[in-house]
């Protein structure tokens, strides 16, 4: 307990550190997975080929990608930046088919409607598209966001700092309270983390609070588990 | 003989589904419920087989009430059609229709000769036999279903609003067939093909009723009996106001069917 | 030339060689992921196929699974190695923990996603429940089933490498030493090796996937496939 009060500010900060190192890749990843989602859907009979290929990258572990990378792009094995470009590929691999998934499913008889207001197509994909398939890129970005604040700690590892940085000294101290503390706050800030995308989707997309039913309710549910099988 | 006494259906969520109906139903009658959605048609057309259990009340077939009756041998004895034909999409037509035989304990070669039968006893052209439901058009899948409900041998064949998702001519068609199977009757033995069988159908479509049926129940919410009576006593004597607008609205009304101009 | 020297570790005799060596790691390697793969098989495989039939307890699994996927693995496996102590067991009981939830979503949302009435048809038929199962849910949930085992089988495989941390004996080693020691062709050819194995592992079980789809729902799924196409 002592360690815990003479400690705190330390592991505070490695606390934030792992909710800035978490929140830079789910949402570069998403913005990135929007324009691939979309290209997938234009590719016709390759569209499977293509989301298999993207999701493939998730397959790759991530201590041998951390290593890996840094002499494939000339980083230095310590920097951060690495742990990013990764957890932003996993985001990527695991975002795109489900945005193209989005996109594709919006009621067509608003794309219609839309098109025959003589909506221009960019226009047509902001105002329309996009909206519509809020709802499920949301589900699938809080998959992403929970995947991704675990696997940050893996960075340490290798030494890069993170709530991980808990689990590497705490075992080498054999201190179980360091590391239970590191599990505790990983799953906190994950939490966090899975809050604010709600809150900012409940902003950007007010017509689903009007219809928090049971119905909006399971169809999350159902695309988690669809997702957690397919990730 | 198909009896409901005095039964009543109320689901977990508070709805009353059936309020104190009985109803008789003579072999050999073919019988439609008609009512729009909601009314307890359905749920009226599965008390039978026990897909669904009364709250209260009895349900009998040909005297003994179902409620004694293991519910799987039940629904093996009788045969139901549902809307889509309610196939196995990763089995054949013919292992799709023989199922219900080997269900009854029938051996594999012997239940396809029988599916073979009811393939041509329904109209179904036997090179289908080993396509998949979803190489069908939605008439051939829905005979398919029709058939597989025939290789059951007690004479009672439940019908769920099989045709409404189909386009009118088919559905004509597909009419035509009911009423033939009607005559003819249906099941595997040559016992149960001599006598008419024992038809329940439910639909939402007045046409249709007035088509096909011996005997019309039309009901309203919590399967209230509107009026229970012929085609023609629905048509000539419509028992109250309810009727009159059930059938107005389901009827074409010649002021619609005019020209173009005159709608306009 | 960090390559060239990668290439020439990779391809001596005495990195395959011994009881040290790739050839006996890449087998423990192996045995480990299978061992974690069959234990979480058995018991999320069967738990979820119930609850998918059933629809029993599904609430509590779906918070279940979604908690899970923020649990850190490294926290997990140190602190079960603390209190477990050193060898096979703690990562075994961490991986295995870490495997169950995408097995068990797969099952159960692969029984669920079958047609409601299809099931009802069955019901109809007079069939039993287990026949309804057996004929109808199991074989159509088995795309999804198999690619719940999928994603678990990459996890654990991506996982056995961080496992080498505690110490544990098998590819993971290479990476973890070689870090120690700042040997980087050994740390890189040892990522080179596992990402292929993972690779491999994914594209295996990717071709098991589309090999249980039922032919009738393949030839579906096709014509579904070449509307969509000609709608857009």
């Amino acid at each position: 307990m002592s360690w815990l009060s003479s400690q705190w500010m330390w592991i505070a900060s490695l606390a934030v550190l792992h909710f800035r190192l978490s929140l830079i890749p789910v949402l570069v990843g998403f913005l990135l997975s929007l324009p691939l989602g979309w290209l997938a859907n234009r590719c016709g009979r390759g569209r499977s080929v293509f989301l298999a290929v993207v999701a493939a990258i998730y397959a790759i572990p991530s201590l041998s990608l951390l290593i890996a990378l840094p002499s494939a792009i000339g980083t230095r094995i310590l920097d951060p930046l690495n742990l990013e470009i990764i957890l932003t590929l996993y985001a990527l691999a695991l975002m795109t088919r489900t945005s193209a998934d989005a996109l594709r499913q919006v009621d067509r008889q608003a794309i219609d409607g839309a098109q025959s207001m003589g909506m221009s197509p960019v226009r047509l994909f902001f105002t329309v598209r996009l909206p519509l398939a809020g709802p499920v890129m949301l589900s699938g970005l809080r998959v992403v966001a929970a995947s991704t604040v675990s696997l940050v700690t893996v960075g340490s590892l290798i030494g890069i700092d993170s709530l991980g940085t808990l689990f590497t000294e705490g075992y080498q101290r054999s201190y179980i309270f360091e590391i239970m503390t590191g599990v505790v706050l990983t799953l906190l800030v994950a939490l966090v983390l899975d809050g604010l995308l709600v809150g900012i989707g409940k902003l950007l997309m007010p017509w689903t609070r009007l219809k928090t039913t049971h119905h909006t309710q399971s169809s999350h549910l159902d695309r988690t588990a669809e997702m957690e099988a397919m990730a | 003989m198909i009896t409901f006494t005095h039964v009543s259906k109320r689901y977990a969520d508070g709805t009353v589904a059936i309020r104190d109906l009985s109803l008789t139903i003579p072999d050999g009658q073919l019988l439609v419920l008609l009512g729009s959605s909601g009314c307890g048609k359905t749920t009226l057309l599965r008390l039978i087989n026990r897909l669904v259990e009364p709250t209260s009340g009895h349900i009998s077939i040909d005297g003994t009430d179902t409620s004694t009756l293991n519910p799987v041998t039940l629904r093996r004895s009788i045969g139901y059609v549902l809307q889509g034909g309610g196939l196995l999409p990763h089995r054949t037509v013919l292992d799709n229709i023989a199922l219900q035989s080997q269900l009854a304990g029938v051996r594999k070669s012997q239940a396809r000769a029988i599916a073979r039968r009811m393939m041509r006893e329904v109209g179904l052209d036997p090179q289908l036999a080993h396509r998949y439901p979803s190489q069908l058009s939605g008439g051939q899948r829905q005979r398919v279903g029709v058939a597989r409900a025939l290789s059951v041998d007690s004479g009672i064949l439940l019908m769920d609003e099989p045709f409404s998702a189909l386009d009118p001519v088919i559905r004509h068609d597909l009419q035509d067939e009911v009423l033939r199977l009607h005559q003819n009757g249906t099941g595997v033995s040559a016992a149960a093909q001599d006598k008419p069988c024992t038809i329940v159908f439910v639909t939402h479509d007045i046409n249709e009723a007035l088509r096909l049926a011996d005997r019309i129940v039309l009901l309203s919410p919590g399967a209230v009996i509107e009026q229970d009576g012929t085609p023609d006593d629905l048509l000539e004597h419509p028992a109250n106001d309810f009727v009159r607008t059930f059938i107005e609205a389901g009827r074409p009304s010649p002021r619609l069917t005019g020209t173009k101009e005159h709608i306009s | 030339m960090i390559y060239e020297r990668t290439w020439s570790w990779l391809t001596a005799a005495s990195t395959w060689q011994g009881p040290q060596g790739m050839g006996v790691r890449t087998g423990i390697y192996l045995w480990d992921c299978l061992l974690t793969l069959l234990l979480a098989l058995a018991i999320a495989l069967p738990l979820g196929l119930w609850i998918g039939h059933t629809g029993h307890l599904r609430q509590v699994v779906v918070a279940f699974t979604g908690g899970m996927r923020a649990l850190p693995t490294l926290g997990l496996l140190t602190a079960l190695s603390l209190w477990m102590g050193l060898g096979l067991g703690a990562p075994l009981l961490a991986l295995t923990v870490l495997a169950i939830p995408p097995i068990l979503a797969g099952a159960y949302s692969g029984v669920e996603s079958v047609d409601p009435r299809i099931v009802d048809a069955c019901h109809a038929m007079g069939m039993t429940g287990w026949q309804t199962f057996r004929m109808a849910e199991l074989p159509l949930a088995a795309p999804l089933i198999v690619s719940g085992l999928r994603s678990a089988a990459v996890q654990i495989v991506a996982t056995w490498t961080v496992a080498a941390y505690l110490p544990i004996e098998g590819l993971g080693r290479y990476l973890i030493d070689g870090l120690a020691v700042h040997n980087y062709p050994e740390m890189l050819g040892g990522s080179l090796v596992i990402i292929v194995i993972e690779l491999v592992v994914d594209g295996l079980f990717a071709l098991l996937e589309r090999a249980v789809v039922a032919r009738g729902v393949r030839l579906e799924r096709g014509m579904a496939g070449a509307t969509s196409s000609r709608a857009q």
